[in-house]
């Protein structure tokens, strides 16, 4: 936690990092299978040996941070438990709604957050290194919305001086393929066979072959009693002359389009404020 | 009870017991003296570090763990005298029986993916008659064969009357303990053995037939799952801190739903049955009541999943040699239930009925809360461990979001309260 380190938290936010160690033994407790960003089975790979050492590792780290206490009870260990460790988690593992965030920068490795809305608690997880995870918790929309838009990198950037067009799905795959193979000629020919003007078409090659990250921001609605879930969202493309919005619409034969427009980082900012749901608790924040 | 009767010699016992407790008293003081001379003999190391003061402590463990096992030794040697043929024996058992208990408490707490296939079998039950349950029951199966951390080859394990039967003796333990507790029948202990077993039968023989078994693998999920629900219950009232109002209601509530949880139970019925058959009978049955008794001896005396296994199978044999006995133990709650068809059959009906709806909504309580987050044993607390330094209003917010999923969890009991308790 940052507070730990000096750093004492903000009225509305809270941050904690815990070690994979310790994420095992919380959901152990918990008897919570996994969270969003953990994979199917967090245990996966590990023998049963590797497994108990891994969690006898995590239980002492947090008995050490006093954020959990084993002793002995009458009907055996009692295990006791930091309340808001335990909402924490609680919101991670069973929100019904939640923003995924990632980033790929050209030439650094991905960073993937989640954004937890819980009834009562907005949760940000992200692996900010190998085997910790961060946990910001906050009942403030802003902080939370804050965290998010310092992720994907997004300040004051204009929009692209260039104008917004519309393809079909596999034809914008196929444009992205062609600059994957460094065949900045053909992605251009596709463009232009599709209406694109010219200077357009190689512009939003330019700007393709030189990205600094590839952003996602997809909001999940899931049903936990197995009804459908849905999701809403965007691509961001981050060039040096400022950012790309991608969204993709279903056509009315079936197939789906993408429609690609220069976007300024405040309107990206606005459409993510949108899609960030309030807290319906009373103590929540603006 | 005659020393003719019994294996053991309760004097010897008694003899046993008293030395050795006097023994593990002595082994304490020694300790204690001896601490305080090696304290001092640490405290007069000082070029090179010495730790061996430790050591009085482990005797002490040692000496505080002898103590109880003599007094145990002692206790069933008590049992031994008071008891009266094989009933006695088991009595005796019973009633020091609390850290067997304890150990079946903790394989079952173990079992959480055993749990949810359980309730998987639930799903299916409803769909019987709708023939699409088939295709599910290799799925089902390779769920349970997963969720059991057994190191054997568990296919087999699963398909054998072994594990069958070791469930129904571990029931058999646990039924006649509670009777014991609870003072049942008068404290009648041949009455108390003889229910149990022919009750015990009945639900062999119900398991034997096809579908009978799931509807009492699942009747025992909805018990664990129940029961563990009134643990969060419990649990999480003490979260509401300093409003008692709110505090009584949430414990009430929870004891309303244990009370459900119990009246839910299909072997109420056929515990029942078990009882009439034995007035009806007298005291019959006596090779599997004795096998099942030898068994509980076995697996006291020893207790690991080897011997458990080991005297599941000296019930097996003598079931396959007193086989007459048997069917008979398995037929007579039947014969009994077409004999008192009039006023049995209908409530049984409706007791079958309602249980197969209790499980599909306990399948869709449990679904619908996504996970089991909480172990009854498990306090949440931001008093007795050192809470994370937040604000009034984060806090409140995490109180909030704890409430929340005990009012998701009281919803859902809450159906299950109104099924049971118009």
């Amino acid at each position: 936690m940052q507070g730990e380190k000096g750093k004492m938290p903000s009225d509305a936010t809270v941050t904690l990092d815990l070690g994979a160690e310790e994420i095992l033994v919380l959901l152990n407790v918990l008897r919570v299978g996994t969270l969003p960003g953990l994979g199917e089975d967090p245990t996966a790979g590990l023998s049963e040996d590797q497994l108990q050492r891994a969690r006898a590792a995590g239980l002492n780290s947090l008995r050490a941070r006093g954020w959990m206490k084993v002793e002995a009870g009458e009907s055996g260990l009692k295990t006791s438990i930091d309340s808001t460790l335990v909402a924490i988690l609680l919101t991670c593992a069973a929100a019904k709604t939640v923003l995924f965030i990632s980033r790929l920068p050209a030439n650094e490795a991905p960073a993937i957050s989640y954004l937890h809305c819980g009834p009562h608690l907005f949760v940000v997880h992200s692996t900010e290194q190998p085997g910790i995870h961060r946990f910001i918790a906050t009942i403030s929309r802003n902080d939370a919305l804050t965290h998010i838009v310092q992720a994907l990198h997004l300040d004051h950037q204009s929009p692209p001086a260039m104008a917004g067009f519309t393809v079909e799905e596999e034809t914008f795959g196929r444009v992205t393929a062609a600059i994957q193979e460094n065949n900045g000629a053909e992605s251009i020919h596709i463009l232009r066979e599709q209406g694109v003007p010219d200077d357009l078409a190689q512009q939003v090659a330019d700007s393709i072959s030189n990205l600094r990250a590839n952003s996602m921001v997809a909001l999940m609605r899931l049903d936990i009693q197995g009804g459908p879930s849905s999701s809403e969202g965007f691509g961001l493309l981050e060039s040096t002359s400022g950012f790309w919005m991608l969204e993709t619409r279903s056509t009315a034969n079936g197939g789906s389009t993408v429609t690609i427009q220069p976007v300024a980082a405040r309107v990206c900012q606005e459409r993510i404020e949108a899609l960030i749901p309030p807290l319906d608790s009373a103590n929540a924040r603006a | 009870m005659t020393a003719s009767t019994s294996s053991a010699r309760p004097q010897e016992l008694f003899r046993y017991s008293d030395v050795a407790t006097r023994l593990d008293a002595e082994l304490r003081s020694e300790a204690n003296s001896l601490l305080s001379r090696l304290q001092r003999f640490e405290a007069t190391c000082t070029e090179y570090r010495m730790c061996v003061s430790y050591l009085p402590g482990r005797i002490q463990g040692y000496a505080s763990q002898a103590d109880g096992t003599d007094r145990w030794v002692r206790r069933v040697g008590v049992g031994f005298l008071e008891a009266d043929i094989f009933y006695g024996t088991w009595i005796a058992i019973a009633k020091s029986g609390k850290g067997f208990l304890d150990i079946v408490k903790d394989l079952a707490a173990s079992r959480g993916k055993f749990r949810l296939a359980l309730l998987t079998i639930g799903r299916l039950l409803n769909r019987i008659g709708g023939r699409g349950h088939v295709k599910w029951m290799d799925d089902i199966y390779r769920r349970l064969a997963r969720g059991i951390p057994y190191r054997g080859d568990m296919d087999r394990f699963l398909k054998s009357d072994i594990f069958k039967n070791g469930l129904f003796i571990v029931s058999f333990i646990l039924d006649v303990s509670e009777d014991v507790h609870k003072g049942e029948y008068d404290g009648d202990a041949p009455k108390i053995v003889g229910v149990n077993a022919i009750s015990t039968g009945a639900e062999l023989g119900i398991a034997s037939t096809g579908y009978g078994a799931i509807v009492l693998l699942v009747n025992a999920a909805i018990q664990i799952v129940g029961n563990l629900q009134v643990g969060v219950q419990h649990t999480l009232a003490a979260l509401v801190g300093g409003d008692h109002e709110t505090t009584d209601l949430l414990l009430e509530d929870a004891n309303r739903v244990e009370d459900a949880v119990g009246r839910m139970d299909l072997t109420n019925v056929i515990k029942e049955l078990g009882e009439i058959a034995y007035d009806v009978y007298g005291v019959p049955y006596v090779s599997v009541g004795k096998a099942l008794v030898g068994a509980i001896q076995q697996v006291w005396a020893q207790q690991d999943l080897n011997t458990l296994l080991s005297a599941c199978q000296s019930v097996l044999e003598v079931q396959e040699k007193y086989g007459t006995d048997f069917i008979l133990m398995v037929i007579s709650p039947a014969v009994l239930l077409w004999t008192h068809r009039d006023i049995l059959g209908e409530g049984l009906l409706d007791a079958g009925k309602a249980t197969l709806n209790v499980v599909d909504g306990a399948v869709d309580w449990w679904l619908s809360s996504g996970f089991s987050f909480i172990d009854a044993t498990m306090v949440i607390t931001n008093q007795t461990v050192r809470s994370l330094p937040v604000s009034a209003d984060f806090k409140s917010a995490v109180d909030s979001t704890l409430k929340y999923w005990l009012q998701r969890s009281q919803d859902n009991a809450e159906w299950v309260v109104k099924l049971w308790m118009p």
